[in-house]
């Protein structure tokens, strides 16, 4: 507890506190941007943080996510423009609200019930971190094939409405990573005598690719004009609102922070739940997707909730749960950072500074986005022709800055191509971001497993723990689609 | 429509026969010890061989299913003039440099895909194009500078 309010108390110095804001400030004025989702957002202004030191960098990185999903909530809301896919749930009923005439309640309640899963998802990582980084000391190389091999399949299973599409990106994600020089053996694979392939294809530009260009070519394909603005009027909830809404939120909370240290359990998973589980416990279930509050205090709370709970896994054992966790990896291994159970530890001062600083930007998110919101929707208003171009500058730009590299360049808008047509047939992109990151692990692990001798496995339980629950992941995704597809045709 | 799914799984089969193919060279280099060769040679092979069993099942399995239905799909000529003009960017950058390759490339785009009239058009990306520049000298990031040597 000591530790955690030193944390706060650092992330509360001036120069953290400047980053904390201008990465929430920056994350919603791109998270509104429609159609710019938190991991497109996180992928575009990730190059330039790269010139802070290195906990100014997690700290501007992690109020870019927040804010970007904040961001994301707002045009939901207000334009029924999802800028991601948890979104989409709070689309459902806070357009409706918008329609009604009271968006200022629906993004009121958006933003408390955020900040309060925000807090208490803050406050959890600081009592569960530590101890599961303590477990975590005691991981070896089974172990850690074991956790990999279960990311991978939960991944796999729980980002698309096919188990065996998630793995075949996968395994494209562990393919491509192999391209280049290999540091363990310093053997090249798959570069064909290519100088450029040498080098490998560097995680941002992949993603600023797949997520930021390929985003920006669907606004151009569907060419969509400027979006209505929507009139705010008051923010204030009424009581009979405020209570709903708040219960709601908490009950999204108790459900969706447990989930959220999972491996694969993404902010749209949960929020999804949530929203499913509000539905089936309501007394008028007819409401939802009509403008309940419940509707839209779920999935805030659930995304949030999940969001907080996915860096759990990544500080603690150095597994990125999502394509944004994976990003504040590789920002993590710039620094030469290793994420795992010796960051507790070693960098004891920097991590507690970055989990105080989680605190502080929802505090911060709270102040800045309610008395903005007026902004925001203007902001959300700029026509697709003028934002469109302005972004993929920017993402060709951030992909150049990481090496100062041309190749990047290409490589970026290669991937977008990819990542467009791949998003439209329907074929879902976290698993290769995922891969991309866990891919060396598996192989370090597995090549340390065939040293020392595969027999180490039958004396590890640990790993056929992990195992046991790659296994339960694929059950629960074949439940999770066939629950989803249901609702769908009832919905329908 | 069920063509989509036979384009997708030789892409897949060609990514996998890459990898296969690889493997099997780095399995003979001489410069790394057998040991060592196995490990990074086996391991590419298993994923490329993963791959193959993999894509088979999904060309058995969804092989009959309609794909997307990309002959219907609208706007497809949009995204593709706008991968173009990307690409063009992409390639163009090092010789046009940053200022006369972003200037292009921002009028092409809204020329073509706004309604606006080509003197705002020019205005307005003249002025990005050296804004950015600015702030983008003020990151310290060193673009490539080509025909215009500022900033």
């Amino acid at each position: 507890m000591d530790l955690f309010l030193w944390g706060i108390s650092n992330a509360l110095t001036p120069e953290n506190l400047l980053y904390a804001f201008l990465g929430c400030l920056l994350g919603t004025l791109v998270g509104v941007l429609p159609g710019l989702g938190t991991v497109s957002t996180v992928a575009i202004l990730f190059p330039f943080t790269t010139y802070l030191p290195p906990t100014g960098m997690i700290i501007t990185m992690a109020a870019i996510y927040y804010g970007a999903m904040y961001g994301g909530s707002t045009t939901a809301i207000l334009v029924n423009v999802p800028g991601e896919v948890p979104s989409v749930v709070t689309a459902l009923d806070g357009y409706q609200m918008t329609k009604k005439g009271r968006p200022g309640p629906a993004l009121a309640m958006a933003a408390i019930v955020s900040f309060l899963a925000g807090i208490i998802g803050a406050t959890l990582i600081a009592f569960l971190g530590p101890s599961i980084a303590r477990f975590a000391l005691s991981f070896g190389p089974a172990e850690y094939l074991g956790l990999g091999l279960f990311s991978l399949t939960a991944i796999a299973g729980l980002s698309g409405r096919s188990m065996l599409r998630g793995a075949i990106v996968a395994l494209v994600g562990m393919i491509l990573v192999l391209v280049g020089y290999d540091l363990g053996s310093n053997l090249d694979r798959l570069s064909f005598g290519n100088v450029n392939l040498l080098m490998g294809f560097e995680i941002v530009p992949v993603m600023i690719g797949i997520f930021g260009v390929s985003e920006m070519l669907r606004l151009f394909q569907e060419g969509s004009d400027k979006l209505a603005g929507a009139k705010i009027g008051s923010l204030m909830p009424n009581r009979q609102e405020l209570r709903d809404g708040l219960a709601a939120g908490a009950r999204a909370t108790a459900i969706s922070f447990p989930l959220g240290l999972l491996p694969g359990m993404l902010p749209s998973v949960t929020s999804f739940l949530s929203y499913s589980f509000e539905r089936q416990r309501s007394k008028d279930p007819d409401k939802f997707g009509k403008g309940a509050i419940e509707g839209v205090a779920a999935p805030e709370a659930a995304n949030n909730a999940a969001a907080m709970a996915n860096l759990v896994p990544l500080l603690a054992l150095g597994v990125p749960t999502g394509p944004s966790m994976a990003l504040v990896l590789a920002a993590l291994t710039i620094y030469g950072l290793i994420p795992g159970p010796l960051l507790f530890t070693q960098h004891a001062d920097f991590t507690w500074t970055v989990i105080g600083s989680f605190f502080v930007a929802n505090v911060i998110l709270l102040l800045l986005n309610l008395p903005l919101v007026g902004l925001w929707a203007r902001i959300a208003a700029i026509p697709m022709p003028i934002l469109a171009p302005a972004v993929l500058v920017i993402c060709l730009v951030g992909s150049f800055s990481i090496r100062s590299s041309m190749f990047d360049v290409t490589v970026t808008v290669v991937f977008g191509l990819l990542g467009w047509a791949a998003s439209k047939a329907g074929w879902p992109l976290a698993p290769m971001v995922l891969a991309y990151v866990l891919g060396p692990m598996v192989e370090r692990s597995l090549r340390q497993v065939a040293q020392i001798g595969p027999s180490l496995l039958l004396e590890r339980p640990i790993f056929w723990f992990f195992i046991f629950l790659a296994m339960a992941a694929v059950y629960f995704s074949r439940q999770l689609w066939v629950e989803k597809k249901m609702e769908a045709t009832e919905r329908a | 429509m069920v063509r989509q799914r036979l384009v997708e799984s030789a892409l897949l089969i060609a990514l996998s026969v890459a990898a296969l193919i690889d493997s099997l060279r780095v399995f003979g280099l001489k410069s790394a010890t057998q040991t060592q060769a196995a490990h990074v040679a086996g391991y590419e092979m298993l994923l490329g061989g993963l791959l193959v069993c993999l894509t088979i099942i999904y060309l058995l399995r969804d092989g009959r299913v309609p794909g997307h239905d990309w002959a219907n799909e609208k706007g497809l000529a949009r995204a593709f003039v706008a991968f173009g003009i990307l690409l063009a960017y992409a390639l163009t950058l090092p010789f046009l440099g940053y200022m006369l390759g972003t200037a292009l490339v921002l009028i092409a785009l809204l020329r073509i895909f706004s309604s606006y009239r080509l003197v705002p058009i020019v205005a307005l990306s003249s002025l990005g194009c050296v804004g950015s520049a600015w702030l983008w000298a003020e990151l310290v990031i060193a673009l490539p500078k080509g025909f215009i040597p500022w900033p």
